[in-house]
């Protein structure tokens, strides 16, 4: 089998381990708000009796009930807004589209990562003009969702972490910064060499490496260049595989 | 009888305040907590006679609490709440020193049940 098949093959592998683990991920968060409904549903039963008997505030108590559940399905139909885009974005072909989409899209699937390690995470898009940029989008998607956990390793408690969008000479420019250096350990130094690799298959490029100081920055240019899954060469160079 | 004081852990609030609301509707002396730490505060503060307690949560989890709870305070009931299909979770935490756990959504009758059988008041 040649070598392009079986990195190709390797990166279909990862995309779908990534996949499910975002499914699952997002599940958990649709599990939870559905939770949150149930026990407003319940709240709202154990309310009734009290509201038809006329009881003070049992009325009103009704009406915040409603709305307290009103804000979990909006919480759900969010989620399922999301997680649809995702879905599609693994069938779209590589092309031209709105970077900030897939920016604010990539931040959202991490956010409950952020939140079980504490973390906040900001997204920061440019005001005007839309930066239309070639790429793959799922691979994309990825390598910035991806980019996040890794920064969320080495990142200490209460940080933030933030992920920005702006327009480059020659393309746009994500940016992701915690301000925390990488964890130094072998497995976070592979995983900077595996997201490399992604970001070349995406169509980018990796400017710049957390390594020493919490900044990862892709650059996605306008005119993709012939990006098919990087050989085992190029995987790691412009120091992603560095000591720490 | 007194009243059951339980202590109800998960790090969602609407959860938390909601299932507090409705166990003190049914004459059940509950307090919140949005962490593991907060929980394990409370407990310090004040005495509980069951804990129910979330497995997944944002810096201590479910298991290193109830590991903290079962050397400080042992004889302290612990009811673990897991997600769908966590049910190896619940195993682990069921040799940890919980008395039962339950998969959300909770009955809110059934978590009654638990409470009262934890507590020796069925």
């Amino acid at each position: 089998m040649a070598a392009d098949t079986l990195n190709e093959n390797r990166m279909r592998e990862r995309e779908l381990r990534y996949f499910g683990r975002v499914l699952a991920g997002q599940c958990h968060e649709l599990v939870n708000a559905l939770n949150i409904a149930h026990e407003l549903c319940g709240l709202h039963e154990d309310t009734l009796p009290r509201a038809l008997e006329g009881q003070v505030g049992a009325v009103e108590k009704l009406g915040s009930l409603a709305r307290r559940m009103q804000i979990q399905i909006a919480r759900c139909h969010a989620i399922l807004r999301v997680l649809s885009r995702f879905a599609h974005s693994l069938d779209e072909p590589e092309g031209t589209y709105d970077a900030r989409e897939i920016v604010e899209r990539a931040v959202f699937l991490a956010a409950r990562q952020a939140r079980l390690r504490q973390t906040e995470l900001q997204v920061v898009l440019p005001q005007g003009g839309v930066p239309l940029v070639d790429y793959n989008p799922f691979r994309l998607q990825q390598a910035i969702h991806e980019g996040i956990e890794l920064l969320l390793e080495g990142v200490a408690q209460g940080r933030r972490i933030t992920a920005s969008l702006t327009p480059d000479p020659l393309g746009a420019e994500v940016k992701l910064e915690s301000g925390d250096p990488l964890l130094c350990n072998e497995a976070a130094v592979g995983r900077l060499a595996e997201l490399t690799a992604l970001v070349q298959a995406a169509g980018g490029e990796v400017r710049e490496t957390p390594e020493d100081g919490g900044r990862l920055v892709f650059l996605i240019p306008y005119g993709r260049r012939d990006a098919t899954s990087p050989d085992s060469d190029t995987v790691g160079r412009g120091g992603a595989t560095g000591g720490c | 009888m007194a009243a059951l004081r339980v202590l109800f852990v998960d790090d969602e609030e609407e959860l938390v305040s909601t299932v507090v609301e409705r166990l003190d509707l049914r004459g059940i002396d509950a307090t919140g907590a949005m962490s593991g730490e907060e929980a394990l505060t409370r407990i310090e503060e004040q005495p509980f006679d069951v804990v129910v307690l979330d497995v997944r949560m944002p810096g201590l989890g479910g298991f290193d609490v109830i590991k903290r709870i079962k050397q400080s305070h042992p004889d302290l009931e612990v009811i673990l709440l897991s997600g769908h299909g966590a049910k190896e979770a619940a195993e682990t935490g069921l040799r940890l020193g919980a008395f039962d756990y339950l998969q959300k959504p909770v009955d809110l009758e059934d978590l009654i049940a638990i409470l009262h059988r934890a507590t020796g008041r069925e």
